[in-house]
């Protein structure tokens, strides 16, 4: 097989800066659970699929997130290119033992039929607008932390986180979207929380410091972080906030 | 969007308040006013705020929670949050937050003993204030 390592990063090199580019294909590749360091062209529906779970923290921007992933897809040969795109990032399962060439070319891949899409139909995307769409995103977090068989204990913790992020969206940019995920190795809950709103100056502040308070506000971030175990945040200034939390199920 | 309104019960002096599920914003404000009116009124000498159909308290609502609590206290009612449930407790306690100032029971029963008590007790040191003045 090919190794199309080196074609991808070309390709994200139009987004990135090199370095950070070779970064994107890496963290993707290990999240993706992929075995190696290198990509096969035959890897390329697998890759595409982690990658959109992975680019939420490099491209804050929906936009132009969906079109960098929509390029990457196009290096696919066209029987491989799987359904239509979708704007939501959606975990794909890897097809046990079956290369995608094997599939007729032609064959249609209806995503809303047979046993692997209601894997697929765990989790989803809340656009945060008002307090209503974060009771709908805290409740989307506790039925797909429900669907992935976490405890009670647990699917209230990640409900909970949900709530928080959300609100901090509402709060602080008035629009956003929260996503809820189910992620592979390790097995588990990962929220994405994104807006384009005035972005956070000091990250370290907020999770650290000064923010502190018993009876509530500014709790948001830091006790997302502390009920979910992990929890990353990239931020720019003016651009916006992405916020991925991830809970291993235990 | 109705807003939809969360019912109050009024059982002897003390107001009653059972919280289902998750609630906007747009709820908890009209609560709050719908509490405090009733309150207003003059008759009520407690509130319990019963928590046990909420699945999930983050920290916003349960801020609103204490602020509707004390706002109470405020006027002259005593305030009982009742029936948090464990997972809830667990998790507010991993956030790191507490409710401050607000007196909690296990389940609505003791939050009406416990109003009961602290009405028992204002009786008794007032009428003690009292034969102390004769």
């Amino acid at each position: 097989m090919p190794d199309a390592t080196e074609t991808v990063i070309g390709m994200l090199a139009q987004y990135f800066p090199p370095a950070i580019a070779r970064a994107v294909v890496r963290s993707t590749l290990r999240r993706g659970g992929f075995a190696n360091d290198s990509l096969d062209v035959g890897d390329l529906p697998d890759f595409v699929s982690a990658l959109e779970q992975t680019l939420p923290m490099y491209i804050v921007d929906l936009e132009r997130r969906g079109e960098c992933v929509e390029r990457v897809r196009e290096l696919l040969p066209h029987a491989q290119r799987g359904p239509a795109p979708s704007p939501r990032p959606r975990p794909t399962p890897r097809e046990n033992g079956r290369s995608p060439a094997d599939r007729a070319p032609d064959s249609p891949r209806d995503p809303s039929d047979g046993a692997a899409s209601s894997e697929r139909l765990v989790g989803g995307s809340v656009r945060v607008r008002s307090s209503h769409d974060v009771v709908q995103a805290c409740d989307l977090a506790r039925e797909t932390a429900r669907k992935l068989e976490f405890s009670l204990l647990d699917q209230t913790k990640i409900a909970t986180a949900a709530s928080e992020l959300a609100r901090n969206i509402l709060l602080y940019a008035g629009d956003g979207e929260v996503r809820i995920l189910k992620v592979e190795s390790p097995r588990g809950l990962q929220i994405t929380a994104i807006d384009s709103g005035p972005g956070i100056a000091d990250i370290d502040l907020v999770m650290n410091g000064g923010y502190r308070s018993r009876t509530g506000m500014g709790m948001g971030l830091k006790g997302a972080k502390r009920l979910m175990g992990e929890l990353e945040i990239r931020s720019r200034l003016g651009v916006g906030t992405t916020v991925v939390a991830t809970k291993v199920l235990r | 969007m109705q807003t939809a309104r969360i019912p109050i019960i009024a059982l002897y002096a003390n107001l009653i308040v059972p919280l289902q599920g998750a609630i906007a914003d747009d709820v908890m404000v009209q609560l709050s006013e719908d509490v405090t009116r009733r309150i207003e009124d003059g008759r009520i000498r407690g509130l319990v705020i019963d928590v046990s159909g909420v699945e999930t308290l983050d920290s916003y609502l349960t801020k609103n929670l204490r602020d509707l609590a004390l706002t109470a206290r405020l006027m002259g009612v005593s305030a009982v949050v009742s029936g948090l449930r464990p997972a809830v407790a667990i998790t507010l306690i991993e956030m790191g937050l507490e409710i401050p100032g607000v007196r909690t029971t296990l389940n609505l029963e003791r939050a009406l003993e416990a109003l009961h008590e602290a009405h028992e007790e204002e009786a008794r040191s007032l009428g003690e204030g009292g034969q102390g003045d004769a």
